[in-house]
């Protein structure tokens, strides 16, 4: 596992635009426009609600999307890997692209609570990986060199200029939390093709 | 007034030409009383001895207090004509009257020497004393006339004091003696030298080179107060902000597109499949 490197931390630490477009979208409420807040104190606290629930191991999430690669889906049929048996894998250098929805629910005072939902959008350059599967689960792995930036957006518009992360120090080896993350299993026809 | 000082004209003309040497205030001791309140004889006198003493004692004893009431009076000052002739002296003498009955025993007189310092005394008092008595002056002027002529000779006796009113009209001089504070000034001059070191002290403060003009100050401690209260509505803002706001994160991890380019196999994987075999021939 790689401790303290999250999806959360690659965001930058503050976020200009964040207080105009949510004062834009919770203002349509005539009462909420009528309160003197602090927009720019309503941003802080959003951006921290935000880094909160993107709190999230990156290994696992890329694990979790070298899960769905074919390569790998075929060392889940339990009927050519028996339970006990170990492959290892190795994955040359590839790009992995993901998206994440975080939703936040505003409430103001009395007013009808507002659900503001965020794309961040994941891109990663990972120099290449071997890993360890057993029982159709990835239980650990190796890592090479990874490049890694992110970008939020609010309704389709960027929140904070586009800047990618520095070359990610990431450890050597690393190890899930038993039994690891799953493999999805094909389905009868995706197996025999594969 | 004029018959005080005409009394004191008639005693004098009593006692003959021997006042001179009484009038003189170093002459005036053999005149003193002894402590049994005897008078003792005056030294060089002719040959009517007690005669005279007691004249002069007894002129001596009435001529201060009537000589003192004649100062009071400015007008002479001004006048180079002697005033002291006043043709009816009668009336002084009867007022001073007791002085005479207790001249046998009465005669201790240390006033006897006033009489000449008050006449030298005087002259510094007239000065003060102009303004009121330019009043006056029209009046005596209507008495003057008579008592000129009848009292030419005492004149003479009292011609000491005819210089002595002039005297006074010079006097203003004195009050140069008023100037003479003037060497206090100096002093002053090295209070002023205490100055020039507190300015090199002045620098030293950190403050020294702000501007220290009311106005700026005044600048500043507004500039300080706005600020002071942007901060307290800031933070009144913010806290009524932060009852009001409530937030809520959520996010599904398996949501969202995912996608890898560039996946491929470096090497065939890899299975190692460990057991513990059976013994072959049980």
């Amino acid at each position: 596992m790689a401790d303290g490197l999250t999806l959360g931390s690659l965001l930058p630490a503050r976020l200009d635009s964040l207080d105009e477009q949510v004062k834009a979208r919770l203002c349509q409420d005539e009462q909420v426009g009528g309160m003197k807040l602090a927009w720019d104190y309503i941003g802080d606290e959003l951006v921290e609600a935000l880094k909160s629930v993107l709190d999230c191991d990156l290994l696992e999430i890329f694990a979790l999307t070298w899960a769905k690669a074919a390569p790998l889906a075929e060392l889940a049929d339990s009927a050519r890997h028996p339970p006990g048996e170990r492959s290892l894998v190795e994955l040359g250098a590839h790009d992995v692209k993901r998206d994440f929805h975080p939703v936040i629910a505003v409430t103001i005072g009395s007013c009808p609570c507002a659900e503001l939902q965020f794309t961040l959008a994941l891109a990663a350059h990972i120099g290449g990986v071997r890993l360890a599967v057993a029982d159709g689960h990835i239980v650990s792995g190796d890592l090479g060199e990874v490049w890694a930036s992110v970008q939020l957006s609010y309704e389709g518009t960027p929140l904070h200029p586009a800047a990618e992360s520095h070359k990610l120090a990431l450890p050597a080896e690393m190890r899930f939390e038993p039994p690891g993350i799953p493999i999805p299993r094909l389905t009868g026809d995706h197996a025999r093709s594969g | 007034m004029t018959p005080a000082r005409t009394a004191i004209a008639a005693l004098l003309l009593l006692s003959g030409a021997t006042s001179a040497k009484a009038q003189d205030p170093a002459g005036a001791e053999p005149g003193r009383s002894t402590a049994t309140g005897q008078t003792e004889p005056a030294r060089g006198e002719p040959i009517d001895r007690p005669k005279r003493g007691r004249l002069i004692d007894m002129i001596r004893t009435i001529a201060p207090p009537l000589i003192d009431a004649a100062r009071s009076r400015p007008p002479p000052r001004n006048e180079p004509i002697p005033q002291p002739v006043a043709p009816t002296a009668p009336p002084a003498p009867v007022a001073t009257a007791p002085a005479p009955a207790d001249a046998g025993t009465i005669i201790v007189t240390p006033p006897p020497p006033r009489p000449r310092p008050a006449q030298a005394e005087p002259r510094p008092a007239p000065p003060r004393q102009l303004p009121a008595a330019v009043a006056p002056r029209p009046a005596p002027p209507m008495d003057r006339p008579a008592p000129k002529p009848s009292v030419a000779p005492p004149a003479e006796t009292l011609a000491p004091r005819p210089p002595t009113p002039p005297a006074p009209i010079t006097d203003p001089s004195p009050p140069p003696p008023v100037a003479e504070p003037s060497p206090p000034p100096p002093p002053v001059a090295r209070i002023a030298p205490p100055p020039a070191p507190v300015e090199p002290q002045a620098p030293a403060s950190w403050w020294s080179g702000l501007p220290v003009t009311p106005l700026g100050t005044i600048a500043l401690i507004a500039l300080i107060a706005s600020l002071v209260a942007l901060r307290l509505r800031r933070m009144r803002q913010i806290a009524r902000t932060r009852a009001v706001l409530g937030l809520s994160p959520s996010l599904d991890p398996a949501a969202g597109a995912s996608s890898i380019s560039g996946l491929s196999l470096v090497a065939p994987p890899l299975s190692i499949r460990a057991r513990l075999a059976p013994a072959a021939n049980g």
